[in-house]
């Protein structure tokens, strides 16, 4: 993907963002009953105004970039693949959605422990049962008893009640 | 000397001692740990103060403050993720320093400006809490909302290459804060009939994700990739920095320090928008503005000394009119309260004796803190050891915990994994994610303090430019944005010159 085409994507997604934004902001928000001109519609629809303007300078400097500008830019690509990405992406937020849905249902320490497991040995595909029992053990119930017990910091106790 | 001496003696007893250490750590811990904040800290820590004689309250109270101030710290520079708001702007350049092998001399850098500018502002405290009180009580809406536009002019220097792109972030980081009741009205604001997304978008939450949602994703990507870099145990040193080193910095931390002091003392501003001033000044003033940004010892030093400094700032309105300046001086004063201790100017004619000892617990909090700072050091650098790809996975799960610790809801925990996703986009569509953080700290106070100056106001502008104060800030906004804007052009002229 190029700069060029990067950055206008962006442009077009802001663009239809604003727009929609606009619309959200318009239709939705309640008028005040302040008095004021400035209600709680003006500062959404002020700022949907300068994203909107924003976004129309950012694609309008792709077509007058000049080329030794997009060489620079290009220059600095990391050196990541798409694969590399998506992969990298899908894991971390699978993990994160899957761990979301786990903790209401069994509570901190389980849906800790098997979540840390699960992803060492299924995805970073670690074998070592010492850093698998290690890592899930001691982390779930090192953070239970610091955070639960010592500070008082109240953790997700699961659809079971089991306290932890 | 009879009052200095009795007062000396009360406020270091044994139970005095034994609560500032609990506290100090207690606070440490608490800033440590992303997504537990001091304020936090202070909440659950003055129950536990009811039992406690009122010098031991006061100085729980004050040491967790300057522990959980100071805490914040260690997260931002090893892990990149800020331990607390105040600290999310020592990110930038702290994050850099930890990972080119310099953690421990930064985070003593840190520790030690930490001190220094809490110690100034402690200073300033004592000799002008009558007059700062009183200077800060005139400021009013117009002039708050002028300086918060002064601080979004900062975005100008934390854009990174694009001004464009980095003004897209700070508006995205102010959209995202209007959602939710809406401040003055209490109507609800694009929640499409939610209740839950009627409590808005938590900052810490946000900050959490936009910060270690993306290092997270690096982190597997490189793993991936094979291109994971593993520090070497032996290439990672614990060196302490020099005072000859720290004194190069003595005009950075003299002017964070005032800066830190001053917007401490304002009622309704944070320790966040000083550490970004404060990054945001010294960028300008540097020899190279360039190396800000890419891991500038001064880029550490300015917001980690205004942040602390606020701390002292904040206690003036508060030891000198009773007024709080935010949540944390809130509870604080709850606290004083509780323990029969009425802060405002009387205090100071019936009770030295208090405000004397709240002096003292103060300077010895920041001793305290320091001590276990720069002796915790060789602890924190062992994270540097741990694999990134692990060390990543600990994030994930201290995100989740942190994101749902704030208010004990999962809907935050959800809010979470979506601001996450949508920063990942956003960095990797090369939207600068500071911004986005300075337009989610500052958006909720610029809106209120404008549109209640424009309701006192009965619509007129010229609240605005009729304040001197307000012209003053607004006019420092002008010539960041335009200094910028001339710097961005010269460049462009230099390079057509050169093709």
């Amino acid at each position: 993907m190029t700069e060029v085409f990067r950055d206008r994507l962006l442009g077009v997604v802001l663009i239809a963002v604003s727009i929609a934004w606009l619309a959200a902001a318009r239709f939705s928000v309640p008028e005040g009953y302040s008095g004021s001109f400035f209600g709680p519609r003006a500062f959404p629809e002020a700022l949907g105004i300068m994203l909107l303007v924003l976004a129309l300078i950012l694609l309008a400097r792709t077509f007058v970039k000049r080329p030794a500008d997009i060489e620079e830019e290009e220059e600095e690509e990391s050196q990541t693949s798409i694969r590399e990405e998506v992969w990298s992406s899908a894991v971390t937020f699978g993990f994160l959605i899957a761990y979301f849905v786990a903790l209401p249902i069994l509570g901190f320490v389980i849906s800790t422990t098997v979540m840390i497991a699960g992803f060492l040995w299924f995805v970073l595909r670690k074998r070592s049962v010492f850093l698998l029992a290690g890592m899930s053990l001691g982390f779930s119930f090192g953070l239970w008893l610091l955070m639960g017990r010592l500070l008082g910091v109240y953790l997700p106790t699961g659809m079971f009640s089991w306290g932890f | 000397m009879d009052l200095f001496l009795s007062t000396l003696a009360i406020s270091f007893a044994p139970s005095v001692v034994g609560a500032l250490l609990f506290g100090s750590i207690f606070g440490l811990v608490f800033g440590a740990i992303p997504g537990l904040t001091f304020t936090m800290a202070l909440a659950l820590i003055l129950p536990l103060t009811f039992t406690l004689e009122p010098t031991a309250a006061i100085a729980m109270l004050l040491s967790t403050f300057i522990g959980g101030a100071s805490g914040g710290t260690v997260a931002a520079i090893l892990v990149g993720v800020p331990g607390t708001p105040s600290s999310a702007a020592t990110v930038v350049d702290g994050h850099k320093l930890a990972k080119a092998g310099k953690a421990s001399i930064t985070i003593a850098m840190a520790t030690i400006v930490s001190t220094l500018g809490g110690l100034f502002s402690l200073i300033v405290m004592v000799f002008s809490v009558d007059f700062l009180a009183s200077v800060a009580l005139h400021f009013g809406p117009a002039e708050i909302f002028a300086l918060l536009i002064f601080g979004m002019s900062t975005i100008c220097g934390l854009a990174e290459r694009s001004i464009v792109r980095g003004l897209i972030g700070g508006v995205i980081g102010l959209m995202v804060m209007t959602i939710g009741q809406d401040p003055i009205d209490g109507v609800p604001r694009l929640t499409f009939g939610s209740v839950q997304l009627l409590q808005g978008v938590e900052l810490l939450v946000a900050m959490i994700a936009l910060f270690a949602v993306p290092q997270v994703v690096e982190a597997f990507c490189q793993h991936h990739g094979g291109r994971e870099t593993l520090v070497d145990p032996k290439s990672v040193k614990v060196e302490l920095p020099r005072p000859g080193y720290i004194f190069g910095f003595r005009w950075n931390i003299l002017r964070s320090s005032a800066l830190g002091t001053i917007i401490g003392a304002i009622p309704g501003t944070s320790g966040t928008i000083a550490a970004f001033l404060a990054y945001s000044q010294e960028k300008r003033l540097a020899r190279d503005p360039k190396s800000f940004g890419q891991g500038d010892m001064g880029g550490v030093v300015a917001p980690e000394t205004a942040n602390n400094a606020v701390t002292g700032g904040s206690m003036i309105p508060v030891l000198g009119l009773g007024i709080p300046s935010d949540p944390a001086t809130a509870l604080i004063l709850g606290g004083f309260l509780i323990h029969g201790i009425q802060p405002g100017p009387l205090l100071f004619i019936e009770n030295p004796q208090v405000i004397y000892s709240v002096y003292m617990l103060f300077a010895a909090s920041y001793v305290l803190v320091t001590i276990f700072m720069l002796f915790g050091v060789r602890v924190f650098v062992k994270a540097l050891h741990v694999p990134h790809h692990l060390l990543a996975v600990a994030i994930m799960v201290l995100c989740v915990v942190g994101s749902y610790s704030i208010r004990n809801s999962m809907f935050d925990v959800g809010a979470m994994i979506v601001v996450g996703f949508f920063g990942y986009l956003l960095h990797k569509a090369r939207i600068p994610l500071t911004p986005i953080l300075l337009g989610l700290v500052l958006g909720p106070a610029m809106e209120r303090e404008f549109r209640t100056a424009m309701i006192m106001s009965g619509d007129d502008p010229s609240i605005f430019y009729t304040s001197p104060t307000a012209l003053l800030f607004f006019a420092f906004a002008l010539i960041v944005v335009f200094k910028h804007a001339l710097g961005g052009l010269r460049s462009r002229i230099n390079l057509n010159k050169e093709a």
